[in-house]
């Protein structure tokens, strides 16, 4: 087994809530020391959002923060302070790569954007991430991942055509935002292996959500057809749809999308005398029937058990058990890659992290620190990365400039 | 996106020493069309008569013509494209030669579907040590479900995103345009990017086993670990949302469409309510028990321990249905940008041609279609200040560089392309 991948990489996250905090576990999971901002006077939001371990809302319970944060350093640091910023600063300094994602416009006010970075520190690969991107007239635009979801284009086709458009789950364009942002910064840091160059990195949520809707937004380029909400059904595709089983809300889906599909599930089905039309052989003949066709496959899966009538499905027939997240947990493939990363936390104690979504044959991703408490970190990351003394340090603390536990008095008098 | 440096030559992308073969299906071409975008040399691979993937809709014009498949455009610009009959001894001799001349090799095929056709991809690795083959599937390579059949709907279905989505009184729903292979094609770039920057550094390659199942689970947000910690599942509660264990609205009818919005009380959204508030003074009379509450307060925590102060956000959101019902779209957004409120317009297609924002970025880039004019896309989906993405060409057509590759990178002279063609390699 090599070394991981990123080791030695010095990350400075500035960042908060969702893609920044995403973008530097990636390079956190694969080995890089990642120092993550923090203050409990401005806490990361998602400190204050749940799940919160036992249901009991507190900064240090929340895996919401847990779950974007592990294998990262906490560094509790008042930026509203001169003397903060200056730590920031020199954090700047010592970084390979800087990710933030305040409001544009903002670390220029504190001197901490590229322009006032890069000429002390020249291979420096900075990330901002924002709504609308750094420049133009949405600029400032305030907003998450559920608002631009919906923004973005996804709520327009998402529910059925006599309802409302409904949400997708969640602050759904973060998740696709953070691949496109972790895949233009380590093309840029491959490039400053290479070259020395560092580089200044503008992603805006709305671009890189886009990308998913383009097929889409070419056919009306071309075409004029806007896409719409239209419930389970596919284009292409019939039946495809989501079909009740035993039990409560439990769901099977079905998608069948070639004519042998459909004839394994005539035959799963036993032959009823309905499927024998010959018209629903071929595509045109379902997609013309699809109707009818959920009716009679609702009626047949209603008394059956979702999970049994998955794995007598597949894999003939596409079709699968529509998981909630308990599910998840049972699922035997997730268990069979170690999907979930279980490590002890502080506060929450044994927690369970979602992994990398990647098996790496030989530099795969590990997981080596639960998420940090506010400040947790922040006498090692102020003496291993700036190299300063205990003393400094805790008077940047006593001045509340820096925010850590408090020390160990034993532990504190070896030390003096 | 053009940029240029001083010299008037475009700048390189950050990827422009790596060659990258795609034998990807359309669960993965996107993978690929992203490192293009960096400027990685990627060369498509096709079956002879084209990648099938091309012959689903929609099309330029609805005429069905492998040349005229819009998501091939759009996922394949900036690719080369060579035939090769991975079926044929003669084309696996080929794709042989064409293994020695690249970095990473990105698939997407069933599990066993290679080693079916001849190729051997552990035998591959041992003989290029330093190549990155990376495989995307809805599964992954291994595993008890490794050789389901995994469309998108299967994939949502597996991976969590469809049990939260939709209106309780009906079946879950997906978003109707299929997004989980395009989440592991982006997860694919990006793992694809760390195992070669390892490459790079040590020389050594490596596989990469991407599932899209478990991209869909990551997108879930914070759902996952709610059965551990708080021992319930998240329910999907269609245009309502109640996760942080109180009801508040998320999606309105407005006069001319839908709208979006997040009332939160505490720092977060506070300022939010209270703006819409005032907003709603100027045409209507607010109830006293929404002007009077102190929503800066109202912070998740405060909320949850207090069903009173919940019971606030469901009156909030009831009465907000008409204040919305009054305005149209535009007028919403633009009056919610000057009051700095979350919110957002539920936008079309057509909405998002249309945007401002994007067209003061430059986001559009026209793309020459030849005789069948210029087509504009979706452009730069990150501005690298050094190493711009790259304003690529249109996706080519079937063995458009058979010629490029096999004689210019390969060697192969013209009598050799004649019997590879003949002997149904090509």
């Amino acid at each position: 087994m090599d070394d991981q991948v990123f080791a030695g990489l010095k990350v400075w996250d500035m960042s908060w809530v969702g893609v920044g905090p995403l973008t530097s576990r990636y390079l956190a999971d694969h080995g890089a020391t990642v120092v993550r901002l923090d203050s409990s006077k401005r806490p990361d939001i998602l400190r204050t959002a749940p799940p919160f371990q036992g249901g009991v809302p507190g900064l240090d319970n929340s895996m919401f923060y847990g779950d974007y944060n592990c294998n990262k350093l906490g560094l509790g640091l008042d930026l509203g302070s001169e003397r903060g910023r200056d730590l920031a600063r020199r954090l700047g300094l010592w970084a390979d790569v800087l990710v933030e994602s305040f409001t544009p416009g903002n670390l220029a006010k504190w001197g901490l954007d590229y322009a006032n970075l890069a000429p002390d520190n020249p291979g420096l690969v900075m990330l901002s991430t924002c709504m609308q991107g750094q420049t133009g007239p949405r600029a400032h635009y305030p907003g998450f991942g559920n608002l631009m979801a919906a923004h973005a284009g996804f709520y327009a086709v998402t529910g059925w055509h006599d309802l409302t458009p409904v949400p997708v789950y969640g602050a759904y364009t973060d998740f696709i935002a953070q691949r496109f942002t972790t895949t233009a910064l380590i093309a840029a840091l491959d490039h400053r292996r290479r070259t020395g160059d560092g580089q200044y990195i503008d992603v805006s949520q709305f671009e890189s959500a886009i990308q998913y809707l383009g097929t889409e937004l070419l056919d009306y380029e071309v075409n004029g057809t806007v896409a719409e909400r239209c419930g389970n059904d596919d284009r292409f595709a019939a039946p495809h749809g989501v079909y009740p089983c035993a039990g409560e809300d439990r769901w099977i889906a079905i998608a069948v999308g070639s004519d042998g599909a459909w004839a394994a599930l005539k035959a799963a089905m036993g032959h009823p005398a309905w499927s024998a039309d010959p018209a629903l052989d071929g595509v045109r003949g379902r997609l013309a029937a699809r109707r009818q066709l959920d009716e009679r496959i609702a009626a047949w899966t209603a008394k059956q058990d979702a999970r049994t009538l998955m794995y007598r499905l597949q894999p003939e027939v596409p079709a699968a058990l529509v998981q909630n997240q308990s599910d998840l947990y049972q699922d035997p493939q997730l268990t069979y890659r170690g999907y979930f990363a279980e490590l002890d936390h502080s506060v929450m104690g044994r927690v369970p992290y979602n992994g990398a979504q990647h098996l790496m044959s030989r530099t795969p991703a590990q997981y080596r620190k639960a998420s940090p408490c506010i400040g947790e970190d922040s006498r090692t990351v102020l003496k291993e990365c700036l190299g300063m003394d205990a003393q400094e340090i805790e008077a940047l603390v006593e001045a509340g400039v820096v925010e850590a536990p408090a020390r160990d008095p034993q532990r504190a008098a070896v030390e003096a | 996106m053009t940029s240029a440096n001083q010299t008037g030559v475009p700048a390189a992308g950050a990827l422009a020493p790596y060659r990258v073969l795609d034998l990807t299906c359309e669960r993965g071409w996107l993978a690929g069309r992203m490192l293009a975008d960096l400027g990685a040399c990627v060369i498509k691979l096709e079956p002879p008569g084209g990648d099938p993937g091309r012959r689903r809709g929609p099309f330029f014009t609805d005429q069905v013509d492998p040349e005229h498949c819009l998501r091939w455009w759009f996922l394949n610009r900036g690719k080369q494209s060579v035939t090769c009959d991975l079926r044929a001894p003669a084309g696996r001799a080929l794709f042989e030669r064409l293994l020695t001349e690249v970095d990473l090799v990105l698939e997407s095929f069933t599990p066993g579907e290679l080693a079916g056709m001849g190729v051997e991809v552990e035998q591959v690795c041992e003989r290029f040590p330093k190549l990155v083959w990376t495989s995307i599937t809805p599964f992954g390579q291994t595993g008890p479900h490794a050789h389901f059949q995994g469309p998108d709907l299967i994939q949502v279905a597996l991976g969590g995103s469809l049990h939260l989505t939709g209106d309780p009184e009906r079946a879950p729903v997906r978003v109707a345009v299929p997004q989980a292979d395009l989440h592991g094609s982006a997860e694919g770039a990006a793992a694809s990017l760390i195992a070669l920057y390892h490459a790079g550094r040590t020389g050594h390659g490596q596989r990469v086993d991407v599932a899209s199942q478990l991209c869909v689970v990551r997108a879930l947000m914070n759902a996952t670990p709610f059965p551990r910690l708080e021992g319930r599942d998240l329910v999907r509660q269609g245009i309502w949302n109640e996760t942080a264990g109180f009801r508040r609205r998320a999606v309105y009818a407005c006069a001319d469409g839908y709208l979006s919005l997040m009332l939160n009380g505490g720092v977060l959204g506070g300022h939010t309510v209270r703006a819409l508030l005032a907003w709603a003074e100027e045409t209507m009379e607010v109830p006293l028990q929404l002007l009077e509450a102190d929503w800066t307060q109202l912070d998740f925590s405060e909320v949850i321990r207090n069903p009173a102060k919940a019971e606030l956000f469901t009156n909030l959101s009831e009465f907000l249905v008409e204040f919305f019902l009054q305005h149209d779209k535009e007028t919403l957004y633009l009056g919610a940008l000057e009051r700095r409120i979350l919110l957002a317009p539920v936008n079309t297609v057509a909405d998002i041609r249309a945007d401002e924002q994007l067209r003061a970025r430059g986001y559009f880039d026209a793309v020459d279609h030849g005789e069948l004019g210029e087509v504009h896309y979706p452009g730069a989906w990150a501005k690298l200040s050094n190493t711009p993405l790259q304003n690529t060409p249109r996706a080519p057509r079937i063995g458009e560089h058979n010629q490029a590759v096999y004689g210019g990178l390969l060697g192969i002279e013209v009598a050799e392309m004649v019997d590879l063609a003949d002997a149904g390699a090509l």
